[in-house]
């Protein structure tokens, strides 16, 4: 609530600190946004929570969509009829984006449109790390990339402004290190005053066959208009030094060159090119390849900007040295910071490195050697893990315990780092455990193929892959792990909750209700804390013809542990009778809840009381009832 | 305000996913927003929000750009978790001040009898190598006395208040520490940020 306030505040001029998402929503809120839309996404989601804190107040629309492409047409359709809108989504929404980005593009937009996309080099919390500068020189729209969270305010401004004088839409490039840092930031006036909407027909809303050319060559002549504003844009700075390196930095690897150039004292001598837009700027670009004879390309993710500049040498016939990532002096893979980029500068001039003192060498080399890994885990009594559990123990019984876990995005991927052998082997994209389940059952593959999908995600991504698996016949279990909520991305409604992102209530879509209205016949609800009547439940869907979907369904945990504060109730703690224990392991590495650890030296299992949840499932799987319930507490 | 200058200072804090980091973070960069400071935050971690690595990096100062500290360039370390110290020790800057929560959270693959956990002993020893001053001791039983040991992370503050080379007055910290915690913990966070501090000056001076 505290950030709400700050959000909110019309006091320009004030410093505060926000978090780079907050600032990219404060830039909205000041630029008059009217509709915001969303899926969440790491590292992009607090964009539209925090709109959402401040929705009522400022009489804007903020919406968790069902999928990024809902949330781009609705926000573009809030555009068309000639109001400020935005979508916000992390680099792989974009791909969902494709098909009407690649429309839109050609119709242009009315109001102004801001696409805010947050790309994840390292992936640390994605798939893979994928460049979304490519989706502007597909869609031949202009980018804006700020080099921080301070700049990331203004440069969604300044987005809107060039979307309505361009009349198209314009995308923000922010990165999970803009994303998730936080910076003081000075706030601006709010523009509190609503546009009216209004939609005017025209032909260029309609990208019917015959209408593209005509089109196309509209949205090629706006390419010159992108040109001009690109070569006088605040985000692109030239500045020139004496010596013979010129370093060109886009978006936030700018603030890496600064840090390094400084530390490594050649602050006077590097000539630095600040790139914060795609297309980047050409004139200025030129003017640097006339003062130095070294280029050194830095960028996330792609090289675009550094095969940019081969082409413009090649233009220009000059022939500086161009340095990058294809010349493998810059890092490819994973996102750059201050000591790679310095590695780099430090190679490319040939300076000395200096050298570490050994002894710290070896201290670190050391330190390094006894660090024992700390994997991510699932939290101790998850549902997902006791629904895991269920699953196994079900495949054992229907076959063999021959099973593929055909993966999704959610917390329950984490079935991969938490067991062993891992409960996910496969997992790509939103909704494929559904698509590549279908296929791997229709191979004829002896194993039980089951699909693992959360709630908000076969909302999302799995209902076309439910339709054609019970439409094309496909052999297939598909477990739902409902757990009532977004919970990966930081715990946001979606339309399984029944309440909207700005926390009114809404009609709840039911889960059971689309598995039958795909055509699914073995649709059963199970609470996986009752573990026995769970497992016979899941056996006698592993044994079905066709398709069966088990709703999973139970209250996430730390969702449980916040109600239960508020509302007083109390957590149960669990206890190991070391007596009783025989030391099987199975409530170790078969349940595998990270509370419960394993004494070697005794030979039993032991419950760590700081850890424990209190959801019981390990006293239903103990053999020989050795774990009980020992207190309760608040 | 009063606009202040500094070039820069860097401040690490290393510990678990759960221990609140990402809170003392926000409290010591509010109050160098307060102080007229340049800020920048970086807080990382990766997948989940639980159980992994969270290193939070805050860069206080004119010459600051990136929000992720430089190796070697640590000022102080706030650890809040012994092996997690460990890991984070490449940004300590040899003239770094390390305060150091002791009680290890073991990871699960130490639960599992598959890694060793090293000894304190060990883990302090190295530290000293790459460290300036470490000041250790065992920060949870500190929060528990102030009334749960969840507040370790305004306790670490506390201790963070403490040296005298943090160009952020105690004031200031505490006054953050009351603006971003939950209004109904504020009391006992207040007492935590006390007993952090007045437990790392009897370490500083016996
Ligand atoms: S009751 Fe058992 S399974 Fe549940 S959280 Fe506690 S230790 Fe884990
Ligand atoms: S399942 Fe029961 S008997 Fe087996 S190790 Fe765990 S507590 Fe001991």
């Amino acid at each position: 609530m505290r950030k709400a306030e700050i959000i909110a505040k019309n006091n320009p001029g004030e410093k505060v600190l926000l978090l780079g998402n907050e600032a990219v929503a404060r830039g909205a809120i000041e630029a008059g946004i009217q509709v915001a839309t969303s899926y969440p996404g790491t590292p992009a989601s607090e964009i539209l929570s925090t709109i959402a804190s401040v929705a009522n107040k400022f009489n804007i629309h903020a919406e968790w969509s069902t999928n990024e492409m809902v949330a781009f047409e609705t926000a573009a359709g809030a555009a068309m009829a000639g109001l400020r809108s935005m979508v916000s989504l992390k680099h792989v929404g974009l791909n969902w984006c494709a098909d009407p980005l690649m429309a839109i593009n050609q119709s242009g937009i009315s109001g102004g449109f801001v696409i805010a996309v947050a790309d994840d080099p390292g992936a640390y919390s994605s798939q893979n790390e994928q460049d979304s500068r490519y989706y502007s020189k597909m869609s031949e729209l202009l980018m804006l990339e700020p080099c921080d969270a301070a700049e990331a305010k203004e440069a969604v401004k300044e987005a809107f402004n060039l979307s309505e004088k361009l009349e198209l839409p314009v995308f923000v490039r922010l990165v999970n290190r803009i994303c998730h840092s936080r910076a003081d930031i000075t706030l601006g006036p709010i523009k509190t005053e609503k546009r009216k909407a209004s939609f005017k027909r025209g032909r260029r809303w309609v990208m019917i066959a015959g209408s593209s050319p005509e089109r196309h060559k509209w949205l090629h002549q706006k390419q010159r208009e992108i040109e001009e504003v690109v070569g006088n844009l605040w985000l692109n700075k030239l500045e020139l030094k004496k010596g013979e390196l010129g370093i060109v930095s886009a978006g936030v690897t700018y603030t890496y060159v600064k840090d390094a150039l400084n530390k490594l004292g050649l602050d006077g001598e590097v000539s630095v090119l600040k790139i914060g837009t795609y297309p980047s700027p050409r004139k200025l670009i030129e003017q640097l390849l006339k003062n130095v004879k070294k280029v050194l390309v830095f960028e996330e993710v792609e090289p675009l900007v550094e095969k940019e500049i081969k082409e413009i040498c090649f233009d220009l016939g000059v022939k500086p040295v161009v340095r990058g990532k294809l010349t493998n002096d810059v890092q490819r893979e994973k996102d750059l910071n201050v000591d790679s980029v310095s590695k780099s500068i430090v190679e490319v001039l040939n300076i000395k490195h200096k050298h570490l003192n050994p002894v710290r060498d070896s201290a670190l080399k050391k330190a390094q050697e006894i660090t024992p890994p700390r994997r991510l885990l699932m939290c101790p009594g998850c549902p997902h893990t006791a629904t895991f559990y269920i699953i196994r123990k079900a495949g054992f019984k229907a076959a063999k315990g021959k099973i593929i876990y055909s993966g999704d995005i959610g917390c329950y991927s984490l079935g991969f780092y938490a067991f062993e052998p891992p409960r996910q082997d496969t997992q790509f994209c939103m909704g494929a455990s559904i698509g590549v389940g279908c296929g791997l059952a229709q191979s004829g593959i002896e194993d039980v193929v089951v699909a693992t999908i959360g709630d908000s995600t076969i909302i999302h991504a799995g209902i076309p892959g439910l339709i054609n698996a019970s439409y094309n016949k496909a052999k297939l279990l598909i477990v739902v792990f409902d757990n009532g909520a977004t919970a990966m991305t930081g715990f946001q409604p979606h339309p399984g909750t029944g309440v909207t992102a700005t926390g009114e209530k809404t009609k709840k879509v039911n889960i059971e209700d689309i598995a039958k209205a795909c055509g699914v016949e073995y649709v059963k609800v199970i609470d996986p804390y009752s573990v026995d009547e769970s497992v016979k439940v899941v056996t006698e869907a592993m044994k079905q013809p066709g398709v069966s979907v088990i709703i999973s369904r139970r209250l996430c945990m730390l969702e449980w542990l916040r109600k239960a504060r508020r509302e007083g109730m109390k957590k149960k703690l669990y206890e190991v009778d070391v007596e009783k224990c025989t030391g099987c392991k199975i409530c170790v590495n078969e349940l595998g809840c990270p509370a419960i650890v394993f004494d070697q030296r005794n030979n039993v299992a032991a419950i760590d009381e700081v850890l424990c949840n209190g959801c019981g499932v390990c006293a239903q799987v103990c053999p020989v009832d050795a774990i009980h319930k020992i207190k309760e507490v608040t | 305000m009063v606009k202040r200058e500094i070039e820069e200072f860097n401040i690490l804090i290393a510990g678990v996913g759960g221990q609140g980091n990402l809170l003392s973070s926000e409290i010591i960069a509010t109050a160098a927003v307060k102080s007229g400071f340049k800020v920048r935050v970086a807080d990382v971690f990766g997948a989940a929000q639980r159980g992994g690595s969270v290193l939070s990096h805050i860069r206080i100062g004119e010459k600051i750009f990136s929000p992720v500290i430089p190796e070697q360039n640590a000022n102080v370390l706030l650890g809040f978790e012994p092996v997690e110290c460990l890991r984070a020790a490449k940004f300590l800057s040899p003239t770094c001040v390390a305060i150091v929560n002791l009680r290890p959270i073991y990871p699960r693959d130490v639960a599992l009898g598959k890694f060793k956990y090293p000894s304190i002993e060990e883990i302090i020893n190295l530290l000293r190598e790459l460290a300036n001053k470490v000041l250790s001791k065992d920060f949870i039983s500190v929060a528990e006395k102030a009334g749960d040991p969840m507040t370790l992370n305004v306790t670490m503050v506390g201790a963070l208040a403490s040296l005298k080379t943090l160009p952020i007055e105690k004031e200031t910290l505490l006054e953050a520490v009351k603006e971003v915690v939950p209004p109904k913990t504020k009391e006992m966070n207040i007492r935590a940020f006390k007993m952090g501090y007045d437990e790392t000056l009897k370490i500083l001076k016996p």
